[in-house]
């Protein structure tokens, strides 16, 4: 194992275009993170098109540094102007925000931006960690346990995005699954819904359903919503690169704190669904309770600065533990990626493990490097990449739906794909008008194929005993309990408002 | 809550509803093997759409407020999420909002704007559809930035020849991808015999 993890690092650090996508990669994060409107998720999403066709390897990296570094650009906003750039970010303003007005925005960056990176290289330790513990697990899967990992993930998800209303999320993620059987049944050779449309055959475009459900409808929302910042005083915002490197030494002060709350930020990354912001609220409380002196956040501590930080990108680290080894994306973000690994070619599960752990050091290690480059770039550049703050909403607009027609488009190369778009951009907006979480749709999407495949495979190695397996039943017994808990947890009268607005 | 706001919750199960009842309807007509899918996932998504639909009348009819309802700022939410897990009474009213933020105001209803906006992005698709992507493109991004965006001709048109170059460059260029020329711009081209 030792061989493969450093020959890893070895061929990350010394393959130039690696590299060279590895910084592309860390730059778009940034961008997207600090630019109000683009989510993670709505950037993998569009990148997806740009990756067709490139090495698995090669897209990976540039897709997982995209995904993991956003997160540590957007506490720009957050502490500089009170304007969290996502809901991962709100817990950071709680105390950044305070300090800049207070004249220490250097020293609230340098922290954040100092415990965004290591947050993100102990998640990926944890994860790394975590491998030969779960290797025996995961290779003891067997077609029947796939089936029911793949409910339970739906499950997951829809509860916890769904918050208050996780029947919504439950039949999103159903009606994902329903979409993913459109097109040739690999049992029968049956063409399912698909009539004379050839296009159809080989299923629905992944990438356009997740551009029709993620990009046009958040698009049109922002430009409907319209509400970009116009304009903001400049008291707090200018800092010294001394402040900076104050900020950064904060880090280390906080050893202990930094490290307690990157472990837990990359376990809640390992519960699908759980992560988010749900990650850095937990840290944040936690970084309050250990304190000795509590009284001090919310006014411009810098512990409040650094918990939620490393609580939130540690969690990627986390989160692409069950995306990689059980096939179940720890977050939409994580679901996203995972779609664009299927069309990659890289097949999540047992076979990455026996066939193609290069690949995961490689990505493991691509998480610890793009973290290291984009903290080191950030650090430099921070006061000046802020001003994309006041990018407005309604310029951003036009240019990435035309990036997401662009993308529907070049995929299969197939005009009809645009008349899905349409459709499906109608449904997803439809979803987010009312409040249902879209998240699991993805995730039924992505894991349909592969719930058909197992239970096919399950049913005829065991018939329907196959749910009677010890390793099924635990399986079946989490996701009733799951429901259950879903359940209990409504009946109460609670004043804590849905998750599905924060995971949205 | 508005009528207009229960009414598309309403429609939304509706359709959720129709689609899970159309895909089982189909797939009756398939071999045992190939509904077998469908119908364990169509099936219970019916029942729960139902379920959903009579949660959601009771909920209006019972003038149930939404979660974005209560009244409380996002500061005032996270204090008392932080304090509830904390046990222990949170003041995050420094945090709250920046005094000097002025905020880029869009006018018009937001029925009238989600119209619009869906008209753009229709108008787009059906454009390319016919025209092609090269000619809708451009037109697209100047007609928003200037009649949606509000923003001057020159500014308009500057970004719109930028955007339009290094998507150029990077799709047909870059990446050699051949694109949709459009029904009535190919039809055009053929009967010009510029093929």
């Amino acid at each position: 194992m030792m061989d493969t993890m450093f020959s890893s690092l070895f061929t990350l650090l010394t393959t130039g275009h690696l590299m060279f996508l590895m910084c592309v990669g860390v730059l778009i994060g940034i961008f997207v993170g600090i630019t109000p409107g683009i989510g993670g998720r709505l950037s993998i999403a569009l990148a997806i098109p740009f990756v067709f066709g490139m090495d698995m390897v090669a897209g990976a990296v540039l897709l997982l540094t995209m995904h993991a570094v956003n997160g540590t650009s957007g506490q720009i906003s957050s502490i500089m102007f009170g304007v969290p750039g996502d809901g991962d970010d709100a817990a950071t303003t709680i105390d950044g925000y305070p300090m800049a007005k207070k004249g220490e925005a250097g020293r609230a960056l340098g922290a954040s931006m100092t415990a965004s990176g290591v947050g993100g290289i102990i998640g990926a330790v944890v994860f790394a960690v975590m491998i030969p513990v779960l290797e025996p697990v995961v290779l003891s899967f067997s077609p029947a346990e796939f089936f029911l990992l793949a409910l339970l993930g739906i499950t997951f998800i829809a509860v916890l995005a769904g918050g208050k209303h996780f029947l919504k999320g439950i039949i999103v993620g159903f009606y994902g699954i329903m979409l993913s059987t459109i097109g040739m049944d690999p049992a029968t050779g049956i063409s399912r819904y698909s009539g004379d449309f050839l296009f159809l055959w080989d299923g629905l475009s992944l990438v356009t359903a997740v551009l029709a459900l993620f990009a046009v409808p958040e698009m049109i929302a922002l430009a409907v919503k319209g509400g970009s910042i116009a304009a903001v005083s400049d008291s707090g915002v200018r800092f010294t690169y001394r402040q900076i490197f104050d900020g950064v030494l904060e880090v280390p002060r906080h050893w202990w704190l930094t490290l307690r709350t990157s472990i837990i930020g990359a376990v809640i990354g390992m519960i699908p669904g759980l992560g988010g912001s749900a990650a850095a609220w937990i840290c944040y409380g936690h970084a309050v309770q250990s304190s000795k002196t509590p009284e001090r956040f919310g006014k411009g501590a810098v512990e409040g600065v650094i918990a939620p930080e490393t609580a939130s990108n540690a969690k990627e680290g986390g989160s692409l533990l069950p995306t990689l080894f059980f096939g179940i994306p720890g977050s939409s973000g994580m679901a996203v990626l995972m779609g664009a690994f299927l069309i990659l070619g890289i097949q999540p599960g047992p076979t990455l493990i026996t066939n193609n752990m290069n690949l995961v050091w490689t990505l493991i290690w691509a998480l610890v490097v793009g973290n290291v480059i984009a903290v080191c770039f950030l650090l430099f550049v921070a006061r000046w990449v802020a001003v994309l703050t006041f990018v407005k909403g309604s310029l951003i607009v036009p240019f990435i739906l035309v990036v997401t027609v662009f993308g529907a488009y070049i995929n299969e190369g197939q005009w009809e794909n645009l008349v899905i778009l349409v459709i499906l951009s109608a449904i997803g907006y439809g979803l987010l008008r009312f409040g249902w979480p879209r998240a699991p749709f993805v995730i039924g999407l992505v894991l349909g194929k592969i719930a058909e495949e197992s239970l096919n495979k399950a049913l005829s190695l065991w018939g329907v005993s196959f749910f009677t397996r010890p390793l099924s039943m635990v399986l079946i017994g989490l996701i009733v309990l799951t429901i259950g808990y879903a359940i209990y947890k409504n009946r109460k009268p609670s004043h804590v408002p849905s998750e599905a607005s924060l995971y949205e | 809550m508005s009528s207009s706001m229960n009414a598309g919750k309403i429609g939304m199960n509706l359709v959720m509803l129709a689609i899970f009842t159309v895909m089982v309807g189909i797939a009756t007509q398939y071999p045992p093997q190939a509904r077998f899918m469908p119908f364990i996932v169509g099936f219970p998504g019916i029942v729960m759409c139902l379920i959903q639909l009579f949660l959601e009348i009771k909920a209006i009819r019972a003038g149930e407020k939404g979660d974005e309802d209560d009244g409380r700022s996002e500061i005032e939410k996270a204090q008392d999420e932080v304090s509830r897990i904390t046990g222990r009474k949170m003041d995050f009213h420094e945090a709250d909002g920046p005094l000097a933020v002025e905020v880029e105001t869009v006018g018009g209803s937001r029925l009238h704007r989600e119209a619009v906006v869906w008209g753009y992005f229709l108008g787009l698709i059906g454009s390319i559809l016919l025209f092609g992507f090269w000619l809708s493109v451009p037109v697209f991004i100047l007609c928003f930035l200037r009649f949606f965006a509000e923003r001057s001709w020159r500014f308009s048109l500057l970004l719109t020849v930028a955007a339009t170059a290094i998507l150029y460059c990077a799709f047909v260029l870059g990446l050699k991808v051949v694109l949709h020329e459009g029904f009535i711009t190919e039809a055009i081209n053929d009967s010009l015999g510029l093929y």
